[in-house]
């Protein structure tokens, strides 16, 4: 029986006294697949691949690895590896050495190892750099000598912590590309935290999007960005504009003069709109149209390269639209009376 | 403002340590190559190094300062590996700083004494052990060697385990971590990556503590009460009791050279072997 999943976690909690930095949770993780865990600092992403490392037991649940219960394995033999998120590559040894520090482990041969930490430096283009010592590198070099310490030991998955934050933007970016070919090129499983959701869209085949210790939601970076189930998601992913509502008697909500149906219920809905979803009509008058409609003043153009963001207020609320360039605003004017449309199935009321 | 002006605050300094480190240093090198009537010899010197009562102080005295090093590295190094990379509460560790460091604080003289009472053939240890039954008769710890190591590892731990914890503390645990991660032990991963990395503070401590018991006088004489002498007990006797200003000049002159030698052993060793590595 081989089964899809490399891990399986099952109601897994961290407890630290009384406090769960991760609560309740369970997670599949795919073989093979590239797995981002998003969300903001604190919210138990970097103690959730903490456990799958074994650097942190489990309070409670179980964890699988590989089919094999792993809940109290110490790290050391644990088919994974990680990328750390300052790398901590070990100073006193040269970069060979640094690579070839989990094989030497394994008893090879030192020819053996010789031949892989070559080939490896070179895949990674590090060969100039074979004989110096890590704080000799550059950020990125670093950056690439801990992703070799890491693969070369063919771990079944592969943890990144943050491992490009540390990093500035340009460079941030090349990684990005280098680590999606390296997950190609080596077909394991990555799981790969992080707070910047931009990365987590470009980098992942599914995202793991959590909140103060639970997970919220898992989806293909498509279904989160595009079917957000709360509106934390819509927040987190993307840019949203996350509006109040009215609760009314009928079992609907109100918002921007429109009526939603939500059922009878207690809780907060907000009406979610993405900026990019909406478009500007400079004219004040009612469009023959099936698309909502609601009528805005112009508060602020702000030209942004490959955008215009434009802050409108709308009832009291300020709305945030994204116009292309290309959209001539140059005769409109702040505090410009305009309208706003948007098709009916990009808006999303969610709690 | 000219570069060399930086230097002018240093000259009270400089004088001081001239007047009264250098000079009192040459006086004493000085008179150790000169006879009575003041002309060049050596024959301090020859005497020193080839009469066998002499050499075996210096014998006697190297011993028991490499016993010292050794024991209070090993114990010194447990200490500061346990207060560092254990102990996890801020308050924990600030109370254990105080305990290492306040014996410092006490005067040579009345913390020997106090070994005095507790290791006498009355004292302390060996009333346990008696009471426990271990031993019939008291075992001699006081006038004898192990007197001396056991005073000199205590009054001397302190240096070793303050230089082993500043090391320690400066390694990053996550180092520990990634050690785990490509799969080693815990006790592998110290021996691989953590004692690698406190070889500087290793060097230190036992570079201070070495040339420390080396030069120790106050804790000897009266842990030994005088029956085992040492080389600065050799030294006190020959200049205060027997006057004999150039015979000590050259004894301290010979234990001046050998704290030479292992510090700029100690600073050759950092500067090739740790320095290119440096540290996260």
């Amino acid at each position: 029986m081989t089964s899809p999943y490399i891990i399986e976690m099952k109601n897994v909690s961290k407890i630290y006294g009384q406090h769960p930095a991760v609560d309740n949770i369970s997670l599949d993780i795919y073989q093979g697949e590239f797995l981002s865990i998003l969300g903001p600092s604190g919210c138990g992403k970097t103690t959730t691949l903490r456990m799958i490392a074994g650097f942190e037991y489990i309070s409670k649940g179980t964890i699988m690895l590989d089919g094999k219960e792993a809940s109290h394995v110490p790290p050391y033999q644990r088919p994974v590896n990680t990328v750390f998120q300052n790398y901590a590559l070990f100073p006193h040894m040269t970069i060979f050495n640094n690579i070839a520090f989990g094989l030497k482990r394994k008893g090879m041969k030192k020819q053996e190892i010789k031949e892989e930490v070559d080939e490896m430096l070179e895949t990674m283009g590090l060969e100039e750099h074979r004989d110096k010592y890590p704080t000799q590198l550059s950020g990125g070099q670093q950056q690439r000598v801990a992703l070799a310490r890491a693969l070369i030991n063919k771990p079944k998955v592969l943890l990144l912590d943050e491992p490009l934050a540390a990093l500035d933007l340009k460079l941030r970016k090349k990684m990005q590309f280098e680590l999606k070919r390296l997950h190609k090129q080596v077909g394991i499983t990555f799981i790969f935290v992080t707070h910047d959701q931009e990365e987590a869209l470009v980098l992942s085949d599914r995202i793991v999007v959590m909140r103060e210790g639970e997970i919220e939601q898992v989806g293909t970076s498509e279904e989160i960005y595009k079917d957000p189930l709360t509106s934390y998601v819509a927040q987190f992913i993307g840019d949203a504009n996350v509006l109040p509502t009215k609760k009314n008697n009928d079992g609907t909500v109100s918002a921007l003069g429109y009526d939603f149906p939500v059922g009878k219920t207690e809780e907060d809905y907000h009406f979610i709109i993405r900026p990019e979803h909406i478009e500007l009509h400079l004219s004040q008058n009612k469009n023959e149209t099936d698309m909502y409609q609601a009528p805005i003043t112009i508060t602020e153009i702000t030209y942004a390269g490959s955008k215009q963001i434009v802050e409108v207020e709308c009832m009291d609320q300020t709305i945030y639209i994204h116009c292309s360039p290309e959209q001539t605003l140059s005769n409109a004017n702040i505090g410009q009376k305009a309208m706003m449309m948007w098709k009916k199935e990009h808006h999303k009321i969610l709690k | 403002m000219p570069k060399k002006l930086i230097y002018l605050p240093l000259i009270p300094f400089l004088v001081v340590l001239i007047l009264f480190f250098v000079f009192p240093l040459l006086t004493v090198l000085n008179n150790s190559y000169l006879d009575k009537q003041g002309s060049f010899t050596l024959v301090h010197y020859i005497k020193f190094l080839t009469d066998p009562y002499y050499l075996n102080v210096l014998f006697v005295t190297f011993k028991i300062s490499i016993i010292v090093t050794v024991i209070t590295l090993l114990l010194g190094y447990a200490i500061a590996y346990y207060v560092t990379k254990v102990l996890k509460s801020k308050l924990a560790k600030r109370i254990a700083y105080v305990v290492i460091i306040s014996p410092i604080f006490t005067s040579a003289v009345v913390r020997s004494f106090g070994w005095i009472v507790i290791l006498g053939n009355n004292g302390f240890i060996n009333q346990m052990l008696l009471k426990i039954g271990l031993i019939d008769q008291p075992i001699q710890l006081l006038y004898n060697e192990t007197g001396i190591i056991i005073g000199l590892i205590y009054i001397l731990a302190p240096f070793m385990i303050l230089s082993l914890t500043s090391v320690l503390q400066s390694i990053d645990s996550r180092l520990d971590e990634a050690a785990a991660d490509l799969g080693y032990s815990r006790w592998k991963s110290f021996i691989k990556v953590t004692l690698p990395l406190s070889v500087p503070g290793i060097l230190s401590g036992v570079m201070m503590v070495f040339s420390l018991s080396l030069s120790s006088y106050v804790t000897p004489a009266l842990i030994s009460g005088g029956k085992i002498k040492v080389l600065a007990m050799l030294i006190y006797e020959q200049m205060t009791q027997l006057m004999n200003w150039q015979f000590g000049g050259a004894m301290s002159f010979v234990m001046l050279v050998v704290s030479i030698v292992i510090l700029m052993v100690n600073n050759y060793l950092l500067k090739t072997r740790w320095s290119e590595g440096g540290r996260s």
